[in-house]
């Protein structure tokens, strides 16, 4: 049985193909401009890499997700994203019972049952601090090659500046201040880090952290950010490999569940 | 000769004979609101995607709220004094006011707006925007029912009032709103001041001073709308103003045993249509809502008896706080999304939790608070909780859309605590929905989508194990 | 100034002392909008703390756990410093008491009650209105909080303790008035921070003690040359001055900016009148505390308080007025629409509005604003 989930994501397209329940595909790529087009370019890619030369309309099953997954035409059926993390970080770590999934414009905290089915969640409300953009309107000012590279400087710091401000666009002058006063950038960047995560975990209150928590999303190939939510939640997150694609492999595995029906 | 308001008018349940009587009015009405041709093509398919117009009660409902509207922008014209009250409307007053003298005309004019400059005409946001420009800025969770209704005042839509009835028991922003209209226009206004200081856990005893209070806060109010229209409140007012809004509460009592069916009869967007017009309206919105009501009761026994629903049988049942007022997308999403929606908590509110009284009151105004205090709503924060929790077993609900208006203080109090309190109470799922009920551009369906739905597939799977 | 030292060195060792003093008096909390009489816990030998401090952001995001964001970042702070215990007045009060003011006070009361039950509390409304029902309520309040302290300290309030008390505070009302007059002129050594400092300190200090300190403050202050720049006189006024959100007086100060009168709804005790000490002494206090004080923004209408910050303009003769609320506070931000013109017309002078919600990124652009404010209207 073949079949794709695809996850168009704020910033990032991603597609799995999950091939008798084993990924033998993956790609990511970025949106740009056309969700339609970024959708039939990661999928092209994610066979390419499972080396099939087939087109997405000879699998058995394709499900859409990310906040673009209306717009997938041809999928067959779309879930949210809230609900694919949760199955994809169940698949890859089956103890998994909290998880925190940080992405382009949105993050989440998610409670799962032993299954993998979601049993609580709470999701940001327009508010950017603590996603990935955040990330990466801060690695732009501090000059970081990328918002993944932020996370090892992050690490180096034993005094992370206070950023206090409660939105992007105003943290990100305060940012500039702080950087004008001559606070060190490792400083600047643990700080960075520190307010995301402490507005995380903010949000998720209300919820339990259980172990395994689990920690997806792009923003999770940033190793200081999963320091720092270590930090807040006081318990250690689990970063699956690849955990951009997350999202993509519970919507596969969803279409697993859907194909031959 | 046919004109181009005519479709519109007879889909939303007006009698040719009426269109034709009221063709001066409404002319005048919709060039004070600036709706021509174009608008009433779009309101047409609006209304057609987003009501649900295969019932004739739903189209009279709508109707009702148009000829309110009516009523509302010419009161001026029609040589009426004008009372404005505040919304949550302590009603019994203005009620009294309307029953007193034929003169006077009471409106709740941002519900009367909302409902009909946004659930019909999809055209609120002028309105929305000229408030923000007048005194309640974007960007401070300003509310956005006062929004619309200093919006509407500034732009000449609806008539500068006589007298305010200032809601000041239970938010701090509208009294304050009022007084904008004082500083704009001088109009006079009396507060009806009340006190929410119930201490937690102290539900469902209560003070009698707050009642005593309240009541003659409410009496004062009273005497100062007479001096101020030069009217006397008549001796039978308070039973006369009951009679519309007994028989209004009675269609309401029968609908929630409707709504217990499964699947639901009725979409929560024509529920708030209703709801909404017993607390806004003191004059013939709410007499021909009595007449819309009659008949969409039958309906709804039709559809009940044939099984009919406006989603799948055996779907999940879950209560939200409130319909939204303006934008029928915000809510009919919830139905997109596959659950079911058999109560609010205003609907709540005529068949759920009754405080005991604590005496026996003469005084109109202390009649009034006592109805409002052992009703619930006046009692405070635990009280309000307590409807839903009452609710989940009243209408075999499998979970809550816990809903805060975010800029509205009074009920963003519970924003955090009502999820872990209904959570903790009746073992069900709680989604915790920030949402501005008044207005959709902050909080669109849209931007809902991704937590009802997965709040949706959650609750099914938990159905289906 | 000595009097500031002393004081100080009091204070800080005052968490220490009440901790002693916990063995044999009660500690009541109390939060903040000057509605709850002091007196009656003096009568009854309890010690009133106020709850004053905010200013830092920081705690917003423990209060995140328990409130939404769109209340007023003060009441998110007490919600913070309650739950969190950071503020150390929170854990040494045997008994919270929170007089109900508007809804941002209401959020207050309904998170002690549901998220900490283990700290007793008791919980009194204020109207909104000033008539004779209202005056009548808030009597009522101040009667069950009476018979409260009574049972919780287990001291019957005589009315001859109360008339001490009262006499205590009155006194202590009697120097911050004259301490506030003396800067009437615009010239003198007495700075607005060391002024709102009094009164943090006040909501916290051994009330006889405080007493000397500000009679010894207040002849120092006799003494002491003015300072030289008078500088441009200011009105500044708002809902809340929490203890340590002095960042704005800073930079006003910092600017050339001289406030030589304040009015704030939280955070300056109501100084200008007396209670009286005759008759009745529940009903004066009630007189007091709800009638003779100026009314808060969140009164309907807030014409009285309005009026009185044009008498307080044309009186100080002043050069401008600044008006600092806090986010969120919807009564403060509709009033601060219509009163420029009310002012406007009425003196001339020109009104400057402020919004902060204890950002500190908010001091660049402030400074900018209040410079340009301040250079507009100079002298």
């Amino acid at each position: 049985m073949l079949v794709a989930g695809i996850d168009i994501g704020a910033a990032t397209a991603k597609a799995v193909i999950l091939k008798d329940s084993r990924i033998i595909g993956h790609a990511v790529r970025p949106v740009g401009y056309d969700v339609k087009i970024a959708a039939n370019e990661v999928s092209r890619e994610a066979l390419q890499d499972a080396n099939l030369s087939i087109s997405m309309d000879d699998l058995d099953f394709i499900v859409s997700t990310g906040y673009a997954r209306e717009s997938i035409g041809f999928a067959q059926k779309t879930a949210t994203e809230i609900i694919c993390h949760a199955k994809g970080a169940h698949f890859m770590i089956p103890t998994t019972r909290f998880i925190i999934d940080m992405g382009g414009q949105d993050s989440k905290a998610i409670e799962v049952d032993s299954e993998g089915n979601v049993i609580n969640f709470t999701m940001n409300d327009k508010c950017a601090a603590g996603t990935g953009r955040f990330m990466e309107v801060m690695a732009h000012i501090l000059q970081v090659e990328s918002m993944t590279d932020m996370g090892p400087i992050a690490l180096e710091s034993n005094d992370p500046c206070r950023i206090s401000s409660t939105c992007t666009v105003f943290a990100e002058t305060e940012v500039v201040v702080l950087r004008a006063e001559g606070k060190e950038r490792k400083d600047l960047i643990a700080g960075v880090h520190k307010a995301a995560a402490s507005r995380v975990f903010a949000m998720a209150s209300g919820l339990k952290c259980e172990p395994d928590a689990v920690f997806t999303g792009g923003v999770a190939k940033n190793t200081g950010m999963k320091k720092f939510l270590e930090n807040e939640f006081k318990t250690e997150f689990l970063v699956p490999d690849e955990p951009q694609i997350i999202g993509a492999l519970g919507a596969a595995l969803i279409a697993q569940t859907h194909a031959g029906k | 000769m046919k004109q181009y308001y005519d479709d519109l008018f007879s889909l939303c349940g007006f009698e040719d004979e009426e269109i034709n009587n009221e063709r001066f009015r409404i002319k005048a009405t919709l060039e004070k609101l600036e709706l021509g041709p174009e608008d009433m093509e779009r309101a047409d398919s609006w209304v057609r995607q987003y009501h649900d117009v295969s019932l004739m009660g739903v189209r009279k409902l709508l109707g009702a709220w148009l000829k309110e509207l009516i009523d509302l922008v010419l009161a001026k014209e029609d040589g009426k004094k004008i009372v404005y009250y505040g919304f949550p409307a302590i009603l019994g007053p203005g009620l009294m006011l309307s029953a007193s003298s034929d003169k006077v005309f009471v409106s709740a004019p941002d519900m009367v707006l909302d409902h009909t400059m946004g659930q019909i005409f999809n055209k609120l946001t002028p309105i929305l925007e000229a408030g923000e420009a007048n005194g309640l800025p974007p960007g401070h969770a300003m509310c956005s029912l006062w929004q619309a209704k200093i919006g509407g005042v500034v732009k000449g839509m609806i008539p500068v009032p006589d007298f305010a009835l200032a809601s000041s028991y239970y938010c701090d922003m509208g009294s304050k709103a009022d007084d904008l209209v004082t500083a704009f226009y001088g109009t006079p206004m009396a507060y009806i001041d009340g006190i929410m200081d119930s201490h937690w856990g102290d539900f469902p005893d209560f003070l009698p001073e707050r009642v005593e209070y309240l009541g003659g806060q409410i009496n004062q109010a009273l005497k100062k709308a007479e001096d101020v229209l030069g009217i006397k409140i008549a001796p039978d007012a308070w039973e006369k103003s009951q009679e519309n809004s007994k028989q209004f509460r009675g269609y309401l009592v029968r609908l929630v045993e409707l709504m217990k069916a499964d699947p639901v009869p009725l979409s929560v967007v024509e529920l708030e249509l209703l709801e909404a017009l017993s607390g806004s309206s003191a004059g013939r919105g709410i007499r021909e809502g009595i007449k819309a009501m009659e008949i969409l009761v039958k309906e709804l026994e039709e559809r009940v008896k044939a099984g009919i629903g406006v989603t799948e049988k055996g779907a999940p049942r879950v209560m939200v706080r409130l319909g939204h007022t303006s934008d029928p997308r915000v809510t009919r999403l919830l139905e997109d999304c596959g659950l079911a929606v058999p109560l609010t908590f205003i609907l709540g509110s005529f068949g759920g939790v009754r405080v005991e009284p604590k005496g026996t009151y003469n005084t109109p105004g202390e009649i009034i608070a006592n109805y409002e205090m052992t009703g619930g709503y006046y009692h405070g924060t635990e009280a309000q909780i307590q409807f839903y929790e009452k609710a989940a077993g009243i209408m075999r609900l499998d979970g809550f859309v816990a809903q805060y208006l975010y800029n509205c203080r009074p009920v963003a109090t519970i924003s955090h605590a009502q999820k872990k309190y209904l959570e903790e109470k009746t073992g069900l799922p709680v989604l915790s929905l920030e949402i501005d009920n008044f207005d959709s551009r902050t909080h669109s369906a849209d931007s809902l989508r991704t937590k009802v739905e997965t709040f949706a597939e959650m609750l099914k799977a938990k159905k289906h194990k | 100034m000595k009097a500031l030292e002393k004081l100080d060195s009091h204070l800080q060792s005052r968490l220490t002392d009440l901790n002693k003093l916990k063995e044999k008096q009660k500690i009541i909390g109390y939060t903040a909008g000057g509605y709850f009489p002091e007196e009656l816990a003096l009568a009854c030998n309890a010690i009133p703390v106020c709850f004053i401090q905010a200013g830092n952001n920081n705690i917003l995001r423990d209060a995140g756990a328990y409130v939404c964001r769109w209340f007023d970042p003060f009441w998110r702070s007490q919600i913070g410093y309650l739950t969190s215990g950071r503020d150390p007045y929170y854990n040494i009060a045997d008994l919270i008491v929170v007089p109900i003011t508007d809804n941002h006070v209401r959020v207050f009361s309904n998170t002690l009650g549901y998220y900490t039950p283990e700290k007793e509390s008791f919980v009194f409304g204020v109207p909104h209105v000033k008539d004779k029902l209202a005056l009548e309520y808030y009597h009522k309040g101040i009667i069950r909080l009476r018979k409260k302290l009574e049972e919780f300290t287990g001291s019957e309030i005589t009315d001859d303790k109360l008339r001490q008390s009262i006499a205590l505070c009155n006194r202590e009302r009697e120097l911050f008035r004259k301490i506030s007059l003396m800067r009437k002129s615009g010239s003198s050594s007495i700075s607005s921070k060391d002024f709102i400092k009094l009164n943090h300190a006040s909501f916290l200090a051994d009330k006889e003690f405080m007493i000397e300190i500000l009679e010894m403050y207040m002849q120092e202050a006799g003494e002491t040359a003015p300072r030289t720049e008078s500088g441009t006189a200011l009105l500044f006024t708002g809902s809340t001055i929490a203890r340590d959100d002095y960042k704005v007086m800073d930079i006003i100060e910092e600017s050339g900016g001289n406030i030589i009168i304040e009015e704030f709804a939280e955070g300056i005790r109501p100084y200008w009148n007396s209670v009286n000490t005759e008759g009745s002494l529940m009903k004066n206090l009630a007189e007091s505390y709800f009638m003779d004080r100026v009314c808060a923004g969140w009164f309907r209408p807030g014409t009285e308080r309005l009026n009185f910050l044009i008498r307080l303009a044309k009186d100080y003769n002043t050069d401008g007025l600044i008006w600092y609320h806090l986010m969120f506070r919807e009564s403060y931000k509709v009033e601060s629409h219509f009163f420029p013109d009310m002012l406007k017309k009425e003196t001339g002078i020109p009104m400057f509005v402020l919004e902060s919600e204890y950002d500190d990124m908010e001091k660049g652009p402030m400074r900018t604003r209040i410079e340009t404010f301040l250079e507009t209207i100079k002298r």
